[in-house]
């Protein structure tokens, strides 16, 4: 197939382009272990209220692990629980999470933490908190009437 | 009296060419359902931006997301795929050859399949029985006859691809070893993706949501049922998007003058499509957990493979104007441009719709690279990406389509203050859609999440910073709106109202300079193989894993 | 026999539109992974 000059430099141009956009999102994932949320761990859904780490949602200081805390969501419609989220600056934290009912969303505002809760399996995302502040926590993903109302906070707060 | 030499090129014979009667009427069918769920779909969707905007509530106790069915069902579900098969209908018969009996019967099956689909899904969504959006995530339950309801709209569909496909085949018998006219090759790649698209959520829909709503079974897998309508959902924008390109390519030319710059790269850039629509829905998934994050980026990269078909689409459709402005006397790097005939909305509003589709395309390639889509996933952007895609790229090219397709078929003429409207409808749509698109993408960077109704979020600041983009939403919705009443004006005038004539069903030729096009994009054979190659590679392990690896499944829920 | 593409067409436009789309391209992936990296 014949190709005009300028549509070879443009195609080289633009293949140039994806392959270097793929070649950083594949260096972030498989070099700098950068990946989606994509844990695999599954769980009875509907007794999780009495299984581990569900049977205490919360923040809770840990050692021995890559990271400092563990953050324990469990969600339902149309709340999380726990209402409101505290960690320090700059720690390691694994968010832990998943629905009770239906799929919900866990997206904390102007941050890359944003995970699909399904109902049996459970979702985590490891992040460092280096920003201070009130962080919002809202559900994206339609759950029913109160979806909207679906809310809670993450605040960073200075080590004590 | 002298006798002129009359020129009777092939230029001049296509626009004589006239649809046969009864294909026009089937084809017609499909528009009236089409643009009855556009106004249905776009009041919903004026009612969703209003709501939104924080100073509006939905009276008698309406539910939001029941509107928001209603809105993504008959905009994205219904206005697409009956005004697909009426489009495809009359293109099959202008540029292939009148359907024959048998076939137009299948195409008034199918037709009727898919009508009587949509009225039980409907009726559904109005009783409230099924407010799970188009997407109907399970374990959200609707009641099963707005799920048979949708599979009878898939089926249906396949009827009418059938009858589309026949008559492909029978000009093949007729015309051995020959080229298919480019418009019939892209309506054939455009079914047949649309064919083993479906499957996946066929399968959903009658192994799962069925049996499941029905009470035969109490649970169904989340994981599975969601991985089966995302195989489904990204072929589904492409199913929306192809239409569009037939039109950008084998159409447009001609109404400018001018000619199609490579038929070869035309077929091949549609072949891609195919190829690299269905192998890539887990980039919808790409936040969900219980696939792996390699599999995810396998079909991360099979994703941007379709990269290369779009810069090949928007270097071929400038290189079609930039000849064509030159041929009409268009002199200097960018000058061309003013020979082409802005005034003819013919041209003007699918033209609007590829500049739309630049940053349209720009956003997409953001959302499907990899561990960035938690930059946007869910959040109101996705909602903006899409409008500028599917509800603008694609909907203004048919509505420039349908300016010339209804008088064609209907035997009458766009007249000069029908046209003058049109232009006007174009402006108002880009500009409703510019403004509700952009505050949706800027909000969606800002985290406020789509498919929601309106909420302070408790008093956050931040939710009090989304709220001037959501009255600029409900601005740009309102525009959006108007345009849709004018739009339907026009579609009314043209059907029943404008003088009587011939108007051309435009069909483009190819460029003298275009090589020749080579036989093995019209092996069609191979292309399935590879298709179907590449969703095993992309699917077969990942959905092993889904189901052996599956916890208890989910009993249905109505939360609205 | 297959025609030769007439190299001679002048295209000059169309490869300055093209590499402004492939600008915008660039230019917003860059900024939506800017966004990206500084947030947690």
């Amino acid at each position: 197939m014949h190709f005009h000059k300028y549509e070879k430099y443009w195609l080289t141009f633009g293949v140039g382009s994806l392959i270097v956009f793929l070649l950083i999102t594949g260096i972030m994932a498989f070099h700098n272990g950068s990946h989606p949320p994509s844990a695999k761990n599954t769980i009875n859904h509907e007794k999780v209220e009495q299984i581990a780490p569900f049977d205490k949602p919360g923040v809770h200081k840990v050692s021995g692990k890559d990271w400092d805390y563990e953050v324990v969501v469990l969600a339902s419609a149309f709340f999380y629980n726990p209402p409101v989220l505290e960690v320090p600056l700059g720690a390691k934290v694994k968010f832990i999470a998943t629905s009770k009912d239906v799929v919900h969303g866990f997206e904390i505002a102007k941050t890359n933490v944003n995970m699909m809760l399904e109902p049996g399996y459970i979702s985590e995302f490891v992040t460092t908190v280096n920003k201070k502040g009130e962080f919002l926590i809202v559900c994206n993903e339609y759950c029913g009437v109160g979806h909207a109302q679906m809310h809670s906070i993450l605040k960073v707060v200075e080590p004590k | 009296m002298s006798e002129q030499p009359i020129e009777v090129n092939e230029s001049f014979r296509s626009k004589l060419k006239k649809i046969d009667a009864r294909d026009a009427k089937l084809s017609m069918a499909h528009l009236y359902v089409a643009f009855i769920a556009l106004f249905l779909g776009g009041l919903a969707g004026l009612l969703q931006v209003l709501v939104r905007s924080g100073s509006f509530e939905l009276p008698w106790g309406i539910n939001y997301y029941q509107v928001l069915t209603v809105h993504g069902v008959l905009l994205g579900l219904i206005l697409t795929t009956f005004f697909i098969f009426g489009f495809q209908t009359a293109a099959m018969s202008v540029a292939v050859g009148t359907l024959s009996s048998n076939q137009r019967r299948l195409g008034w099956i199918g037709f009727w399949v898919m009508t009587i689909g949509t009225a039980m899904a409907a009726v559904m969504v109005l009783l409230n029985e099924a407010s799970v959006l188009y997407t109907f995530y399970a374990p959200l339950q609707a009641h099963w006859i707005f799920y048979a309801g949708l599979a009878l709209v898939v089926v249906g569909s396949w009827i009418a691809a059938l009858s589309e496909a026949l008559r492909w085949m029978k000009w093949r018998k007729d015309h051995p070893k020959q080229t298919t006219p480019l418009l019939g090759f892209m309506v054939v790649c455009n079914n047949l993706m649309w064919f083993i698209a479906t499957i996946g959520v066929a399968t959903e829909v009658l192994f799962q949501l069925l049996p499941w709503s029905l009470g035969f079974v109490d649970r169904v897998d989340i994981l599975l049922s969601r991985t089966l309508f995302w195989s489904f959902g990204h072929a589904l924008v492409y199913f929306w998007l192809l239409p569009a390109y037939m039109i950008w390519y084998a159409i447009v030319p001609q109404i400018i003058g001018g000619r199609i710059f490579s038929d070869a790269l035309a077929r091949l850039s549609f072949i891609m499509f195919v190829l690299f629509s269905v192998p890539v829905g887990l980039h919808h998934q790409l936040t969900e957990p219980g696939v792996d994050g390699s599999w995810k980026f396998l079909q991360v990269v099979l994703t941007m493979m379709v990269v290369i078909p779009s810069l090949l689409t928007a270097f071929s459709l400038f290189a079609t104007f930039e000849l064509r402005g030159r041929e009409l006397g268009g002199k200097g790097i960018f000058a061309w441009l003013k020979k082409l005939p802005w005034h003819d909305v013919r041209f003007f509003a699918p033209f609007i719709g590829m500049l739309v589709f630049i940053p349209g395309g720009a956003g997409g390639i953001v959302n499907a690279s990899y561990q960035m889509n938690q930059l946007i996933h869910n959040t109101i952007w996705v909602t903006g990406h899409f409008h500028l895609t599917v509800a603008t790229a694609v909907m203004l090219t048919f509505f420039g389509a349908t300016y010339w397709l209804v008088p064609h078929l209907t035997g009458r003429t766009l007249t000069k203050e029908m046209n003058k409207l049109g232009i006007i409808q174009t402006i108002l749509w880009a500009l409703g859609m510019g403004i509700m698109s952009i505050s949706m993408h800027v909000a969606g960077l800002m985290g406020a999440p789509r498919r929601s109704s309106f909420s302070d979020y408790g008093g956050a600041e931040i939710a009090k910073t989304w709220l001037s983009y959501q009255i600029a939403q409900a601005v740009g919705g309102t525009l959006l709106f108007i345009a849709i009443i004018l739009f339907l004006y026009i579609f009314i005038k043209l059907c029943w109202a404008t003088p009587k004539g011939h108007e051309e069903f435009p069909i483009a030729l190819v460029s003298d300079h275009a090589q020749e096009t080579p036989a093995i994009l019209e092996n069609f054979k191979l292309w399935i193989v590879i298709l179907v190659a590449l969703v095993l590679i992309a699917y077969t392990y990942p959905i092993y894993d889904i189901i052996s690896n599956a916890p208890l499944g989910s009993k249905g829920y109505k939360l609205w | 026999m297959s025609k030769k593409q007439d190299t001679n067409d002048n295209l000059k436009g169309t490869f300055y539109l093209s590499m402004t789309i492939g600008v915008i391209i660039v230019a917003v992936w860059a900024s939506c992974f800017a966004i990206f990296m500084d947030r947690f």
